[in-house]
This record gives C-alpha cells, sequence and structure tokens, in this order.
C-alpha cells in the first residue's frame, strides 16, 4: 500500500507532473506564476482544494455508482469544486485576508482549473481508493505549485533581461514552461 | 430575490438538466452498446483471420495481482467446430498511466502470439503512451511466446521486446497483459481441449445413435412376416 | 456591434486562442494530430453555441448571486451531452479524447463568454458569438496542431507525408509550449510591423 502511494505520488509531482507533462492547470499556471510569492500562494490553495476535491468526490462517485447514475458524473464533480471553492474563499476570506486579497480574482477561478477536475476524473479512471484518492490529490498539487513556483522564479529573472519586444510576455513565457518540460522529461525513466 | 427563491431556481435548473441528460442516456446507451459489440466481434477476427466461429468459454480463476482476464473466446475454422485455429484472449492490466489498459492477444494453438491489437478502455498519454497502439509496438510481440520481457533501447531474441521511449509504464502494462494472456491459455487449454473433444463426442454419439435406431428398425422389420407376394387372384 | 462584427471577432480580434489567451489546457493538449485537434475544436464549439443559446434565454431567470453555479450547470449539462453522442457515433475519436472532453466543462472559454456575453446579450448575437468563438478556437488549434503533427511525426490527418517522421519532441510536452511560443511571437512581429507602418504612414 505504501509503495503504491509512493509510485502516486513521484508519477504525479515528477514523472508525469499536472502542468508540465499532462497539461492541466495551465490558465494559472501562466496567469499567476509573475511572482513567487503569489505563486507560492496560489500553490499552497491549489493542493488543499485538490486534496479535498478527490476526497469528496470519492464519495460522490460512489453514491452515482450506487444510483446507477454515472452519466451524472461531470455536472456533479464540478458542482462539488465550485461550492468547495466558495467555502474555500469564505474561509480565507474571515482567517487569512492577506491571502485573499493577494490571490484575488484567481481565487474563484481555482473552479475552472483543469487540474482540479482533472484529479477527481482520474481518480475514478485509475480506480484508487479513499487514502489513494486523497494522497494523489494532494500530491498532483504539489507537482502544480512544483511547477508554478519554478516558472515564476524563471519569470522574476527574466522582469531584468533584455529580452526583444515581439518575445515579451507571454511568448517568452511559454519558451521557458517548454524548457522546463524539457528537464521533466528527464524524469520519465523512473520507476520503482 | 429571497435565498429561498434563489435555491429553487438553481434546483429547477439542475433538475431540468437532469431529466434531458436521462432521456439523452436512455438514447444514445444502446447504440454504444450496439457499436461495442460489433467492434469486439471485428477486434476477434482482427487478431485470429484464420478462425470463422468464436465460443466464448469460462476463463476461469487467473490470479495475478494487475492483469484480470475478462474473456477468452476459442476460435475454430469451419461448421465442424473441431478445427482449432486458435484462442483470442481479452486482458486488463490496472498498471496502465492513464488507468486500465485493455489488450486483445490472438494466440495459435501452439501458443505463440499471432496478433495483439489494443482494445478499451485504453486512456494513454497523446503522443506517448498512445503510440503502444501503432503497429510499430505491436508487432513486436508476433511470434514470441510469452515470459515477454520490456527492454529499453534494442530487444534482443525472443524473449524482450522494445519499450515506447518516455512510454515505459503503459508498454509494461501491454506486455503484462500479453504474458497473462498465454498463461491462462496455457491453463485452460485442458478445458478447450476437452471442449473439443465433447464435441467430438456428442457428435459421435448422434451418429452412433443414429446409427442403433437404423439398425433397431431393420431388425424389427425382419420379425414382421415378409410379405409373400401371391399370386393375385383378384379375389381377396 | 453589429452581427457581421461580433462573428469575425472571434475569428481574429479576439481570437480566444492566440489573443484571449484563454483555454489553454485543451490547446497544449490536444493538438498532437490534425484529427483531434478538429475533433475537440468542434465539440467545444457546439458546447458554446448551445450554453450560450440557452444562457442567454435565461439570462433573466438565473439569479445574479448564483450565476457561475448556473451557468456550469448548464455547460456541463451539454459537455454530458457531447460526451453521450461521441460514444455513441465516433467512439475512435472519443478514445483519443479522452479525459479532455469532460474536461470541457472547465474550458474558460465557455464559462468566459457565458459571463461575458451571453450573460448580456439577445439570442442571435449570442449564437454568432459561440460559432465566432468557437471557429476561432477550432482554426487555432488546427492550426497548431499542423505545425506539431507535420514536424513532430511528419504526417498530416494521420496520413504520412514527409517520410513518416520527425522531431519527436514537437508530439510530445515541450513542443506543444514551443509551437504556441512561437506562434504567439510571429503574430507579435506582424503586429508590430503593422502599428509601424500606421504610424509611418502619419
Amino acid at each position: 500500500m505504501l509503495s503504491n502511494l509512493l509510485t502516486l505520488s513521484i508519477g504525479a509531482i515528477l514523472i508525469e507532473n499536472f502542468v508540465l507533462v499532462q497539461f492541466m492547470g495551465i490558465c494559472p499556471f501562466l496567469g499567476v506564476s509573475k511572482k513567487v510569492e503569489t505563486a507560492t500562494g496560489m500553490g499552497l490553495a491549489v493542493v488543499f482544494v485538490m486534496a479535498c476535491a478527490s476526497g469528496l468526490t470519492y464519495f460522490v462517485n460512489l453514491l452515482l455508482n450506487l444510483l446507477g447514475i454515472a452519466y451524472m458524473r461531470t455536472i456533479a464533480f464540478i458542482l462539488v469544486i465550485a461550492v468547495l471553492v466558495q467555502f474555500v474563499e469564505m474561509f480565507l476570506k474571515k482567517s487569512i485576508p492577506a491571502l485573499y486579497n493577494s490571490l484575488g480574482i484567481y481565487l474563484p477561478l481555482i473552479t475552472t482549473n483543469c487540474a482540479v477536475l482533472g484529479v477527481a476524473l482520474l481518480n475514478v479512471t485509475k480506480k484508487l481508493g479513499f487514502i489513494e484518492s486523497l494522497v494523489y490529490g494532494a500530491t498532483a498539487g504539489l507537482g502544480f505549485t512544483l511547477a508554478i513556483i519554478l516558472l515564476a522564479g524563471v519569470r522574476e529573472r527574466l522582469e531584468s533581461s533584455n529580452i526583444p519586444d515581439f518575445l515579451k510576455g507571454m511568448p517568452i513565457t511559454l519558451i521557458t514552461a517548454g524548457l522546463l518540460s524539457v528537464a521533466f522529461m528527464g524524469f520519465s525513466g523512473l520507476s520503482f | 430575490m429571497s435565498k429561498f427563491t434563489v435555491a429553487l431556481r438553481l434546483f429547477i435548473i439542475t433538475s431540468v438538466t437532469a431529466v434531458f441528460l436521462a432521456f439523452a442516456y436512455k438514447v444514445t446507451a444502446p447504440i454504444t452498446e450496439a457499436n461495442n459489440q460489433k467492434t469486439f466481434q471485428e477486434s476477434l477476427r482482427e487478431v485470429l483471420p484464420l478462425a470463422k466461429e468464436f465460443k466464448q468459454i469460462d476463463p476461469g480463476s487467473f490470479e495475478d495481482e494487475t492483469v484480470t482476464i475478462n474473456s477468452i473466446n476459442v476460435g475454430y475454422a469451419g461448421a465442424e467446430a473441431t478445427d482449432l485455429k486458435g484462442y483470442v484472449v481479452t486482458a486488463t492490466s490496472s498498471e496502465g498511466y492513464g488507468g486500465d489498459v485493455c489488450v486483445m492477444v490472438g494466440v495459435d494453438p501452439s501458443y505463440k502470439v499471432n496478433k495483439v491489437i489494443i482494445s478499451s478502455p485504453f486512456s494513454e498519454t497523446p503522443g506517448l503512451g498512445a503510440n503502444a497502439k501503432k503497429p510499430a509496438f505491436l508487432d513486436q510481440f508476433i511470434g514470441k511466446g510469452g515470459n515477454i520481457e520490456v527492454v529499453k533501447g534494442e530487444a534482443k531474441g525472443d524473449k524482450q521486446i522494445s519499450a515506447i521511449s518516455s512510454a515505459t509504464i503503459t508498454s509494461k502494462a501491454v506486455t503484462a497483459c500479453v504474458n497473462a494472456s498465454i498463461e491462462v491459455i496455457k491453463a485452460t487449454s485442458q478445458k478447450t481441449a476437452a471442449a473439443a473433444e465433447e464435441i467430438k463426442l456428442v457428435a459421435e454419439e448422434k451418429v452412433d445413435q443414429s446409427n442403433a435406431e437404423l439398425d433397431a428398425a431393420l431388425e424389427n422389420r425382419k420379425d414382421e412376416p415378409t410379405p409373400v407376394i401371391k399370386e393375385d387372384d383378384g379375389n381377396e | 456591434m453589429n452581427k457581421k462584427e461580433t462573428f469575425l471577432n472571434g475569428l481574429f480580434k479576439e481570437n480566444p486562442t492566440f489573443v484571449l489567451l484563454l483555454g489553454m489546457c485543451p490547446t497544449l493538449a490536444v493538438t498532437t494530430g490534425v484529427i483531434d485537434a478538429m475533433g475537440m475544436g468542434l465539440a467545444t464549439t457546439f458546447v458554446l453555441i448551445c450554453s450560450n443559446i440557452f444562457i442567454s434565454l435565461l439570462r433573466k431567470f438565473i439569479p445574479e448571486t448564483v450565476r457561475i453555479a448556473g451557468y456550469i450547470v448548464i455547460i456541463a449539462g451539454f459537455v454530458t451531452i457531447v460526451e453521450m453522442l461521441m460514444n455513441a457515433y465516433f467512439p475512435a475519436l472519443a478514445q483519443s479524447l479522452g479525459m479532455y472532453i469532460p474536461l470541457i466543462v472547465v474550458n474558460c472559454i465557455i464559462l468566459g463568454r457565458a459571463e461575458a456575453f451571453a450573460s448580456k446579450n439577445g439570442f442571435l448575437p449570442s449564437v454568432l458569438d459561440g460559432c465566432g468563438m468557437g471557429l476561432g478556437f477550432t482554426g487555432a488549434l488546427m492550426i497548431i496542431a499542423t505545425v506539431r503533427e507535420l514536424l513532430g511525426a511528419g504526417s498530416l490527418f494521420g496520413l504520412p507525408i514527409l517520410g513518416g517522421s520527425g522531431m519527436s519532441i514537437m508530439i510530445m510536452a515541450p513542443g506543444a509550449f514551443f509551437t504556441l511560443g512561437i506562434i504567439l511571437a510571429v503574430i507579435n512581429i506582424i503586429s508590430a510591423k503593422k502599428k509601424g507602418g500606421q504610424e509611418d504612414a502619419f
């Protein structure tokens, strides 16, 4: 069981990183990676949401299968995620207003982060148990956090570099992300 | 707007959507099922082209941590159903990258792989594990006899195949399915031989039985007075 | 904006992929082949048009405080219908697009247009906006896929062209980032030249 969890975790963070290999969570990855500080905040919020979403959707899926309405899965999952993010928003506003303010509009946008719905659906496809789903959800979020912090680190450096006008902004960010992706390809031979 | 009205309106939207989906499901589910059946039959013929008829047999209990045997079909040629052409096994490995990897393996009567195709479910990464569907990878299995090992780089000899680069997990899952398929055929071939014997015996029995009936009828005829052909004197 | 402008807006001026930078996840994930890209683009367009229609028609009925949840339910409903239709009529495409079909629900383009346009406009403009944005998205996906498939696998629409093999890196993850980045850079160069040209005219 433990080695299974380890394989899942290393897979989610390194070998098949959710952002750099599986292309989930790209919008916030490109949008919130200007400063390392905001990137870290966003990353941690996403870890929390992904872990909770994995746990909740596990039970929702059991219920749907029991009632024989598996085709309602997409709707049910996204509604659960939307409600979860609402609660996280309200909670952060009351308890950690600094984080709430720095994330701004990107907090409700976690609902549309493909990685959250993606990991919930992957839990179902991979037929993971409850603990495994939680671990996979949390580590997938960690993979996202790792990628976004790395990109933010590079982008902060690029601020003071001499970049040709036509590459400024999105083009150079994408090319940087591509190079990060190449680096992560180095993990693909890893196995346990 | 009161909180109740808000909740009610949202509830109405959700319920109406759910009803539409239930309806769409009722309409599309049988079509999906029919398509699946058709594809299954076509795949059976693809991996074992020499066979004309397929008979499903019970896979029995095959113990393996990662591979489940879904079905075994025995392929025969001709109506006699005794000309064995091989076996088709569908096996699913839970060790694929994106979930289950389902493989269909055609095995010839000498337990060598005839052909391997990927069936569904299969949701490996496009461009990486999804390349397992290509003949360049699958043709490696043809003619091999099981216990195949996955190596990175050049495969040497009859017991190795070359993994798809940066898709080792998918390659291993497919290979596990192929190996398990051959194992299960070896294990159940006694069952198939017995099944074929049974069909033969039943056929022979039927022949024997009709021969016996014929003999009995002839016997009965012997006991009957032989019809004497009398001179027909017209008056009886 | 008149009707023609509404439609063309989504194709060029506010192209969701190259200008608004929305819907990045499928843009990078599904562009390994032109056929997959076209399938995903058309599926998304279908959902976009349908959801635009219903959100526009129901815009007075959906309460403001829960409008996002309302939009999501409607969008998710259509995505599920697309899933079912694909499984029934195009099983091969459904297999290759895999998990990205349900992920159409969280494609920022659809929610973005619902919020920015369909909730504030009537039936016909919403339809046109959906068509324009959807086709703009499909076109963008196909352009990226053409580059990636041609350079990465030497094929187009699955048919081998340049000797049937290429630089695998284009088909793999980094290729997606590089292709999009370079296309955006090229667009920047072109629009800078246009601006420069206009300034010179003065």
